[in-house]
C-alpha cells in the first residue's frame, strides 16, 4: 500500500502555519476535499524530483524558506526576548534547532495557560481528594474511573454504564445511579435533570433462574 | 457552517469505530456520526462470541483472520478486552441435530478450520457441567469470546487519539447527491461536505441506504439476553446450540451471559388464529431462555438473574453482510447487515474497509458480500473481484473513482 496520502488535516495544518506551498513526491494521492482546500487557499503544489536521494530530504532552498516563515510568524505573534530579536539580523539559516524548540515550548505553555483559564476543569490527577471514592459499590468503581471515561468523550449514563460497569451489579444501579448522574452533570456543566436516565432493565429484583423458568418449588 | 471531511462513517458501533481506527492509523481522519452512543445498539447488546465454527463458509476467511487479530488486540488497543480463547462448544440434544452438525463440521474442515465432533463423554471431559440431554457437540478449540463493550470502546478511544472525530447523539437525516455522486451528509445538527460515505449503521443500514435510493433485503430480528450474578469460574468455553438459536458464556467478570430464542418458536410468533396478528410476544423469551439454560446446565439452576435486555439483529435475506462499493451511487460504501454474527469479525472488517477506502485493495477478497448479489444472484461474476464492486451495468466501474486524485 502506498504510504503517501494527503488529507484535509495536513492541508489545514499548512494553512494554520501560514505556508502557501506543499511538497509532494510523485505518486502521492490527494483527497478531493484536500484538493478543494488547496485550490481555495491558493496553495502551490511543488513536485519533488524523483532523483532526490531520499524523499524525506527536501531541497535546501525549501528548508530555509520554511524557517523564514517560522521566524516571521514568531516576530508578529510571540514576544521574543532580546536575544532572539538580535538573531533576526543574522541570515535565516543561522537559526538553530534550539531556538525553534524554545519558541515552540513557549507557545505550548501559553496555550496551556489559556486553556486552564477558560474552562477551569480540575485535572484528573491523584491530588483530587475524592477520586478514590467508590461510587458503584456492587462493582467497586471509583470516581476516578468514571471521570476518565467521561473525559474520553462518553457523555451519557448508558455509555458510562457500558464501559465502566457501574450500575451493572446486583443492585442494578439503585445505589450509584444518582451519584453517577451528579458526576456526569458536574463534568458536563449541566443540570442533572437534563440527563437521560439509564434504560430500565427487568427484573427489578434478582430472580432465581428456576423461578424465572417456572420451575420453582412452590 | 458546513464542515469538510474526507470520509463520513455513519454508525459508531464496532464496525464504524474499527474502520475509523484503521483509517486513522494510515492518516485518514474519519468523521463518525452516531445516533445514540458509541456501541449503543447491537455492538453493546451482543454476546461477544468470536467464532469460526458454524459460520457461513463465505465468511470463513474473515473469521480466521479475525481470530488472529483478536489474539493481539489488547496490545493494539492498549487495554484489556477480556479475550478468552478456550473454544466453542455447539451442543446437540438429538440425533437430527447431531447429523446436521456432523455434515457442517465436514464442510468447515474442508476450508481448513480445525474442529471436531465430540460424543457425550468427550464433551464431559471439556465441560463437566452439561446436562443429561446433551448427546454430543462440535468443538472448535481456537474460538472464544470477548467483552464487546471494551472492544468497541477501545477502538473508539484509539481512533479518537489518532485524530478521528466522533459526533454522538446526532442522527443523519439526508445524504445529498449531485449527478448521482455523494456530496454531503446532513444531520439534525450540521451539514458535512464529503464525497465518501460509509454505511455502518447496522440495523438502520436499510434506512441509510434508502437515503441514496438503494434498498437492502434486510429485516430486524428481535433477540433477548439475560445475565446472572457473579460466580467463580466454571467453564471458559463459548457455548452454542446446534441450530444456532442459543448461546452463552461466563464473562470475565464472573456473571453468566445467555441469549437467544431457543424454545420460543411456539410463543414468539403466536398463531394468527389465536386472535393475534402474528407479532412476537417478547415476555415469553426470557423464561424460555431460562428453561433451556436449566436443561443444558442444571448446575446454574439456583443462580439469580439480575438483568435482561433485548437487541435488534440486522438480518439479511441470505444471512451474510453487504460490504463494499456500488457503482449505482459512487461514493457510497456498504458495511452493514451482519445478521447477528458480525461482532466476531469486527476488527478484520474494519481493517478491510480501511484498505478498500484507502487503496481499493482489501487483503482478503470481499466480492462474496457485494451489493450486486441481490440483482444478479449469489454466484454471479463480479466486475471487479477484489474490490467488491459489482453493478448491474458493469461498464461503469466505481473503482476508478476520482476521490483520490493522482498527481
Amino acid at each position: 500500500m502506498p504510504s503517501n496520502f494527503i488529507f484535509v488535516e495536513s492541508i489545514q495544518k499548512i494553512i494554520k502555519n501560514g505556508d502557501h506551498e506543499i511538497k509532494v513526491s510523485k505518486g502521492t494521492k490527494i483527497s478531493p476535499a484536500a484538493f478543494d482546500l488547496i485550490k481555495e487557499n491558493n496553495i502551490t503544489i511543488i513536485h519533488e524530483a524523483e532523483s532526490l536521494s531520499g524523499s524525506e530530504k527536501p531541497p535546501l532552498g525549501a528548508v530555509s524558506s520554511v524557517k523564514k516563515n517560522a521566524v516571521e510568524k514568531c516576530e508578529t505573534k510571540v514576544d521574543l526576548p532580546e536575544k532572539n530579536t538580535d538573531d533576526t539580523n543574522k541570515s535565516t539559516a543561522d537559526i538553530t534547532q534550539e531556538d525553534v524548540d524554545q519558541i515552540t515550548q513557549r507557545v505550548i505553555d501559553r496555550l496551556k495557560e489559556l486553556k486552564t483559564c477558560e474552562h477551569e476543569i480540575p485535572d484528573a490527577d491523584p491530588s483530587c481528594p475524592d477520586d478514590d471514592l467508590v461510587i458503584c459499590r456492587c462493582e467497586e468503581i471509583t470516581k476516578k474511573e468514571i471521570k476518565a471515561v467521561i473525559r474520553s468523550g462518553i457523555n451519557t449514563l448508558n455509555g458510562i454504564k457500558r464501559v465502566t460497569r457501574s450500575g451493572m451489579g446486583l443492585c442494578q444501579g439503585q445505589t450509584c445511579q444518582t451519584l453517577v448522574t451528579r458526576i456526569l452533570a458536574e463534568e458536563l456543566g449541566i443540570h442533572p435533570s437534563k440527563l437521560e436516565p439509564t434504560t430500565a432493565r427487568a427484573p427489578v429484583r434478582p430472580v432465581r433462574l428456576a423461578v424465572f423458568a417456572g420451575q420453582g418449588e412452590s | 457552517m458546513s464542515k469538510t471531511a474526507d470520509i463520513v462513517i455513519i454508525g459508531g458501533g464496532v464496525m464504524g469505530c474499527a474502520t475509523a481506527y484503521y483509517l486513522a492509523k494510515e492518516g485518514l481522519k474519519a468523521l463518525v456520526i452516531e445516533k445514540s452512543d458509541i456501541g449503543g445498539e447491537a455492538s453493546g447488546s451482543n454476546g461477544g462470541g468470536v467464532r469460526q465454527s458454524a459460520r457461513n463458509l463465505k465468511e470463513m476467511p474473515l473469521a480466521m483472520e479475525s481470530i488472529r487479530m483478536y489474539e493481539s488486540l489488547h496490545e493494539e488497543l492498549g487495554m484489556d478486552v477480556e479475550y478468552v480463547q478456550q473454544g466453542n462448544l455447539r451442543l446437540c440434544t438429538n440425533d437430527e441435530e447431531l447429523d446436521v452438525m456432523s455434515k457442517s463440521v465436514e464442510n468447515q474442515k474442508a476450508t481448513g478450520l480445525h474442529l471436531e465432533m465430540l460424543d457425550r463423554s468427550q464433551v464431559l471431559e471439556i465441560n463437566p457441567y452439561v446436562g443429561d440431554k446433551i448427546i454430543g457437540a462440535s468443538f472448535c478449540p481456537t474460538d472464544g469470546h470477548v467483552n464487546p463493550f471494551l472492544v468497541t470502546y477501545g477502538f473508539y478511544k484509539k481512533a479518537q487519539e489518532l485524530g478521528a472525530r466522533f459526533y454522538t447523539n446526532e442522527a443523519v437525516t439526508e445524504i445529498r447527491l449531485q449527478k448521482g455522486r455523494v456530496t454531503a451528509v446532513i444531520t439534525d445538527k450540521q451539514v458535512i461536505e464529503t464525497d465518501l460515505v460509509m454505511n455502518a449503521a447496522g440495523i438502520a443500514g436499510r434506512r441509510i441506504s434508502n437515503m441514496v435510493g438503494l434498498d437492502l433485503p434486510m429485516k430486524p430480528v428481535f433477540s433477548e439476553a439475560l445475565i446472572t450474578e457473579q460466580f467463580p469460574p466454571l467453564f471458559p468455553q463459548m457455548i452454542g446450540h446446534a441450530k444456532g438459536l442459543f448461546y452463552g458464556r461466563q464473562t470475565g467478570h464472573g456473571s453468566f451471559f445467555w441469549g437467544g430464542f431457543v424454545g420460543t418458536e411456539d410463543y414468539l410468533y403466536q398463531k394468527e388464529q389465536a386472535g393475534h396478528s402474528g407479532k412476537p410476544l417478547f415476555h415469553f423469551i426470557g423464561p424460555s431462555i431460562a428453561n433451556s439454560i436449566i436443561d443444558f446446565f442444571p448446575v446454574l439452576k439456583n443462580m439469580n438473574v439480575i438483568r435482561m435486555w433485548s437487541g435488534l439483529i440486522a438480518g439479511m435475506s441470505d444471512s451474510i453482510p453487504v460490504l463494499g462499493l456500488t457503482s449505482e451511487v459512487p461514493g457510497f460504501i456498504f458495511c452493514t447487515g451482519f445478521s447477528g454474527h458480525g461482532f466476531g469479525i469486527g476488527p478484520v472488517v474494519g481493517k478491510l474497509m480501511s484498505e478498500l477506502i484507502l487503496d481499493c485493495n482489501p487483503s482478503i477478497p470481499i466480492h462474496d458480500f457485494c451489493y450486486g448479489r441481490f440483482h444478479k444472484g449469489a454466484d454471479h461474476e463480479c466486475s471487479c473481484k477484489k474490490n467488491a464492486a459489482c453493478t448491474i451495468n458493469s461498464a461503469i466501474c466505481p473503482n476508478k473513482r476520482q476521490w483520490l486524485k493522482h498527481i
